[in-house]
């Protein structure tokens, strides 16, 4: 198979990388200027990798070249490559996804296999292995017996198909969730120094606001070894201006200040529920609105035929609570052969 | 001396382009703007020289000051009196006894707030403060205007709200710059400055609110950068 091997950073989208994105289905995080916003502000160089059969595209393949030395305060240097490392496999910008498409008929181990040739053609013999994020069992079966395959965290999603209207979704859950959830719409409603804003393709949002505001869980969730690397404004501004996404901010009409933020990335069945950060609660956040903000996904998502709603990882005890599924993924490991 | 020139020349320029480099590796605001837009002296994205060769006015970074700080973390304040002490000492005439009547530097033993200024001045004085602050002290005392590069007369000391103070008029009577802590480079935004050894927040080409003409000389008599007109 032909292998096209992208540095989003400089290399231009490739002509055929807008009908690519509809086959493949890939979210507004794959769009060409959101992934050259977020390799500018990653760590590692960020790989895309487009395999062929004859002229028509057959996978799709986003990828850190992760390797030594590694800088843990320093940006990706343009030009510089580390010598020695493993290809990264995951999502752009987010790990819950799988980082790769791969047409109907072909099997996993077309990564493992002609994509880890390609990888290593491109990156010298210090490229040893490649890791795959967000893994089915069944797939890591079919991966051939070199393997370390490690549980990760699990996903949840909402099994959105399975319900008829928001009703039915409400009387899925347990009875004090429910009426909690009731009491959470009403207060919604009844307050009226909550604005709720929600934007598509947009290109007025206060970035700046936005991003400040994601530092109050960076600074939650930040270790002091690895520093969570601070998201771009920039990629902040390219992403909510992808027409395929919605964001909603939550704004306290007294003072204009910005309280809680989402996105959400539409998909023709399987949208995802991508950030979320709000105000702790002493400086006025309120955790209720998390509740809110899922629950409204499932309105748009019931009302827009969806089959699924992603959520990704973490929060498992509220998301369970209101109906989401569990997904077992784990990271698998293939050495690269050196010839 | 006749090699000096070319030595602070190529070393403070060489300064310069290291904290480029380091800032465009490290600190999220200059990433995102010169990888998108670039710059010039030095082009860090080959093809990619930006609108304004990469100078950014005052104006686009308030608001912005945790953006400015490295990935590994620093502060985000910035210190309005910056370098005060040192440009201070190179344009005024500033002895331990000199009692310093308003901007007075952190170390210096003697110091007045400005509504305290005697009526009869007395001993070693120096008033430093704004042209509308000094405006209000008795005639008889010297004095050091602290001006913007937008309003840079023949006399005083360069200040900024975001870089500090910048430089000043030394006794040759030219605008000295702070050298070699602060790097000016001539922009189409006008002049553009640098703090060399600010390592959080990092400035590095900010244009001074109400912008800085001039280019960048040598003093004849100093031998070190100075602002001409
Ligand atoms: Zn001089």
């Amino acid at each position: 198979m032909r292998a096209d091997i992208f540095d989003p950073r400089t290399d231009p989208e490739p002509p055929y990388w807008r009908e690519l994105r509809v086959t493949a289905g890939l979210r507004a995080d794959w769009a060409w200027e959101v992934l050259a916003a977020q390799a500018w502000g990653a760590r590692t160089v960020q790989l895309i990798t487009v395999l062929f059969d004859g002229t028509t595209p057959k996978a799709v393949v986003n990828a850190a070249w992760l390797g030594a030395p590694l800088h843990r305060f320093s940006f990706a240097a343009a030009g510089s490559r580390p010598w020695v490392g493993a290809v990264h496999v995951r999502g752009p910008g987010s790990g819950a996804v799988p980082g790769w498409w791969l047409a109907d008929d072909l099997p996993i181990t077309v990564l493992t296999e002609a994509y880890a040739r390609a990888m290593r053609r491109e990156l010298g013999p210090g490229c040893l292995a490649l890791v795959l994020r967000q893994v089915t069992e069944e797939q890591a079966a079919q991966a051939g017996r070199l393997r370390v395959v490690r549980p990760t965290e699990r996903i949840w999603r909402f099994p959105v198909h399975a319900w008829s209207d928001p009703e039915a979704w409400l009387m899925t859950l347990s009875r004090s969730r429910r009426s909690n959830l009731r009491g959470i719409f009403r207060r919604v409603r009844e307050n009226e120094d909550l604005e709720i804003r929600i934007e598509t393709g947009t290109t007025t949002l206060d970035e700046v606001r936005v991003i400040e505001a994601m530092r109050w869980n960076d600074d939650k969730y930040g270790g002091k070894l690895i520093p969570r690397v601070r998201i771009l404004s920039g990629y902040l501004r390219a992403l909510v201006a992808q027409p395929d996404v919605h964001s909603t901010s939550y704004i306290d009409r007294q003072s204009g200040e910005l309280i809680a933020f989402g996105t959400a990335l539409d998909h023709p069945t399987v949208p995802i529920v991508r950030s979320w950060t709000q105000r702790p609660a002493e400086q006025g956040g309120a955790k209720y609105l998390y509740f809110y903000h899922l629950a409204k996904q499932v309105d748009w998502a019931i009302a827009g035929g969806k089959q699924w709603v992603e959520l990704g990882k973490g929060k498992a005890q509220e998301k369970q609570s209101l109906g989401a599924v569990p997904a077992d993924q784990a990271a698998m490991a293939v050495p690269i052969r050196p010839w | 001396m006749a090699h000096f020139g070319i030595v602070w020349t190529f070393g403070w320029r060489a300064l310069y382009r290291q904290v480029v480099r380091s800032s465009f590796a490290t600190v999220p605001f200059y990433r995102e703007l010169w990888a998108v837009d670039g710059r010039t002296e030095p082009v860090v994205v080959s093809g990619r020289t930006g609108a304004h060769g990469g100078a950014v006015p005052a104006a686009a970074v308030s608001g912005r000051l945790p953006d400015l700080v490295p990935l590994a973390g620093g502060s985000a304040e910035v210190d309005p009196l910056r370098g005060l002490e040192m440009v201070l000492h190179q344009c005024a005439r500033v002895t331990p006894d000199t009692v310093i009547i308003g901007a007075v530097p952190p170390h210096h033993p003697r110091g007045l707030a400005l509504e305290s200024t005697p009526d009869e001045p007395r001993g070693d004085l120096l008033a430093v403060g704004t042209p509308a602050q000094l405006a209000g002290v008795a005639a008889g005392i010297p004095r050091v205007p602290l001006v913007t590069p937008g309003e840079r007369g023949t006399e005083g000391l360069l200040v900024d709200d975001l870089l500090g103070v910048l430089g000043g008029v030394r006794d040759c009577g030219n605008w000295h710059l702070d050298w070699p802590r602060v790097y000016a480079r001539e922009t189409p935004l006008g002049l553009a400055f640098t703090l060399l050894l600010q390592r959080s927040p990092r400035l590095v080409d900010i244009v001074p609110a109400g912008g800085a003409e001039g280019r960048v000389d040598r003093c004849p008599q100093h031998r070190t950068p100075v602002i001409a007109a």
